[in-house]
């Protein structure tokens, strides 16, 4: 429990932090904001409406104090180019921000904990070599090159598979999957490739250990010994990297959004960010941040559930 | 990786202030253990392979104007979009521009905006992560939770961030990967300073007169000096690729300077009738990341830096 509490308040202190910064993304833009993102649209009405809307012109602790207090009931402004309440482009966009992590993330997953235990298994063979170098390989991937690889494959040359775009899987699931397989894959061999590292060194480590060693020497059929004794004892701290690859996919998927033109929050942000729209961004950043934030916290406590090793050792 | 480091002064030498020598302590990687780390790194095949990679990038970061077959912008419209030929290895581009000549060009843009970028979060980092690993405290606390909320955003949001806020160019994108990577670095020397300040040689130099700054320069950082190595070129990889991502998104290098990722976006347009354009600027940054990688990996072997040292390990 005590843990439990550690781990809360270390989080809020952060999430402070992060409000400050995302505060602050405005605030440091060297010149005028509203100015700088109208651009070429400026009109001196549209640009006082701003103004007031956005409090720009109280004092800073004030806007700071009313910006939280604002985003905490849901309302995080107004867009800068669409006039449109950033809370509800965020929630539309998000479905297919979470459809697409959630993809990579499954993908990841199969692909690393049956190679990972494979590979640690067979330590030294040629298996093991191959799945060794597949996963630096697919570390060093650049994810939207990937993208574009396999857009060059499946879609332009074979044909299979459509180019870009989304459809929600609610209106038709086949076509859903249709479009969702490429951005999926390309999010998930990066995070598959660092997590297959991950459970190979894992399993290798717990092969090593004493009750492995008794497990076998007692007679006990191998695959037993592996399934009981090895694997379990290994994905444990697993889980922690498990997170870790979550909150990263979450930052992958910007690219991979923009390559697939997949509308999701990274295409989002992307689209803020060259547009200037610094309310959209903040609350796009904001957003991210915080979910980011949330997946960590679980996962950490997960892991002092799983293992409790780590509420015994207090500072993690 | 260490020899251990004496204890005691020399027994001829009169104890006191005096004698206070800053030779002493001997650093655990002294010169001798720079010469086995080199020849430990040169009897592994990838570890001279990635060496000569990243020698070959760095020879055409500085000499590509005179190893470049053709001028980065010379336009030949009657060669527009020509395939890989004698002539024009990699092809050429929508004005007849030769791949190769750009692909060489990119790797100055590529390794002066990555050796910036580490640089900057190498001194910033280890500064932060020396004082608040050998003070403790209040201090600690502070650097530290600051580092956090660094840490929740997801290093290519934080870098769009800063860039939306800065505006695009090569200058704002280096400083926004310099930033985006400060904790890490952080992280890492903080929890190797806490593991080797309570050792008997930092306690001994203190006793014999060194100030905290002495104590940290010459006595923490030679020795928790592994884990930074291998940090740093594990960073180098991911600053490769972060500005290539940058680029690619149109925010970090401006035409007509070309970059791997700058010359992928401009590709998309051309997707369907000119492969080599999207192939061979990604098999650049592949290629260079991969050295980075390797090295970095058996760098860690080398010197016998536990992995879970070196945070973060390829979250993009």
């Amino acid at each position: 429990m005590r843990y439990v509490l550690h781990r809360l308040a270390q989080s809020v202190v952060v999430l402070f932090g992060v409000t400050v910064v995302v505060f602050l993304i405005v605030h440091l833009v060297p010149g005028d904001p509203i100015r700088i993102g109208m651009g070429t649209r400026f009109d001196p009405e549209i640009y006082e409406a701003l103004r007031r809307a956005s409090g720009l012109d109280r004092p800073p602790l004030e806007q700071y104090v009313s910006y939280v207090s604002k985003a905490v009931s849901g309302d995080l402004g107004v867009s800068f180019r669409s006039g449109q309440p950033v809370t509800h482009l965020l929630v539309a966009r998000l479905p297919a921000t979470v459809s697409l992590a959630v993809v990579g993330i499954l993908i990841a997953l199969l692909v690393s904990f049956p190679l990972g235990i494979i590979s640690a298994v067979r330590n030294g063979s040629a298996v093991d070599s191959i799945v060794r170098a597949v996963s630096q390989l697919g570390v060093s991937l650049p994810n939207f090159w990937l993208g574009m690889l396999l857009i060059l494959l499946f879609s332009s040359t074979l044909g299979w598979l459509p180019p870009s775009g989304y459809t929600p899987i609610t209106e038709d699931p086949v076509e859903w999957a249709k479009r969702v397989i490429m951005p999926g894959i390309t999010v998930g061999v990066v995070a598959g490739s660092i997590l297959t590292r991950y459970v190979r060194s894992s399993v290798l480590e717990t092969l090593s250990m004493d009750h492995v060693r008794t497990a076998d020497s007692k007679g006990l059929p191998r695959r037993l010994v592996l399934s009981r004794h090895v694997v379990r004892n290994a994905l444990v701290p697993v889980i922690t990297v498990t997170g870790t690859q979550i909150a990263a996919i979450l930052g992958g998927v910007i690219v991979v959004e923009v390559v697939f033109a997949w509308p999701g929050l990274g295409l989002l942000v992307y689209d803020a960010v060259r547009a200037r729209d610094y309310p959209l961004l903040q609350g796009a950043v904001l957003l991210i941040a915080v979910i980011f934030l949330v997946v960590n916290l679980i996962v950490d406590l997960l892991y002092a559930k799983v293992d409790p090793r780590i509420q015994l050792g207090g500072d993690p | 990786m260490s020899t251990p480091a004496p204890t005691q002064p020399d027994p001829g030498t009169p104890p006191g202030p005096t004698a206070y020598d800053p030779a002493v302590p001997v650093p655990r990687e002294g010169p001798r253990g720079w010469r086995r780390t080199v020849l430990a790194l040169l009897r592994r095949p990838v570890g001279v392979v990635s060496l000569l990679v990243l020698l070959g990038v760095v020879v055409l970061a500085l000499f590509g104007d005179w190893l470049a077959p053709y001028g980065i912008n010379e336009v030949n419209l009657d060669a527009r979009l020509q395939p890989p030929s004698a002539e024009f290895w990699f092809g050429t581009d929508e004005l007849g521009r030769d791949i190769l000549s750009r692909v060489i060009a990119s790797a100055a843009v590529s390794v002066r905006v990555s050796v910036i970028a580490v640089s900057i979060a190498l001194v910033a980092g280890v500064g932060l992560g020396l004082l608040a690993g050998f003070f403790g405290g209040w201090l600690d606390t502070v650097i530290m939770r600051s580092q956090d909320v660094l840490f929740a955003f997801p290093e290519i949001l934080l870098a769009m961030a800063i860039v939306a806020i800065l505006g695009p160019g090569v200058t704002t994108a280096t400083i926004a990967i310099g930033v985006v990577y400060i904790p890490v670095f952080a992280r890492v020397t903080r929890a190797s300073t806490l593991s080797v300040r309570t050792e008997t040689y930092v306690r001994a130099a203190k006793s014999l007169g060194a100030g905290p700054g002495r104590q940290m320069v010459r006595h923490v950082l030679p020795n928790i000096s592994a884990p930074i190595i291998v940090q740093t070129s594990l960073s180098l990889a991911f600053a490769i690729l972060s500005e290539a991502s940058l680029s690619f998104l149109g925010l970090g290098v401006q035409p007509p300077e070309p970059s791997w990722g700058r010359m992928l976006f401009d590709s998309r347009a051309f997707f369907q009738e000119a492969w080599w354009m999207s192939v061979f600027p990604g098999l650049a940054v592949f290629v260079t990341v991969l050295a980075c990688n390797l090295l970095g990996d058996i760098l860690r072997d080398v010197l016998d830096v536990r992995s879970s040292a070196t945070a973060r390990g390829g979250t993009r």
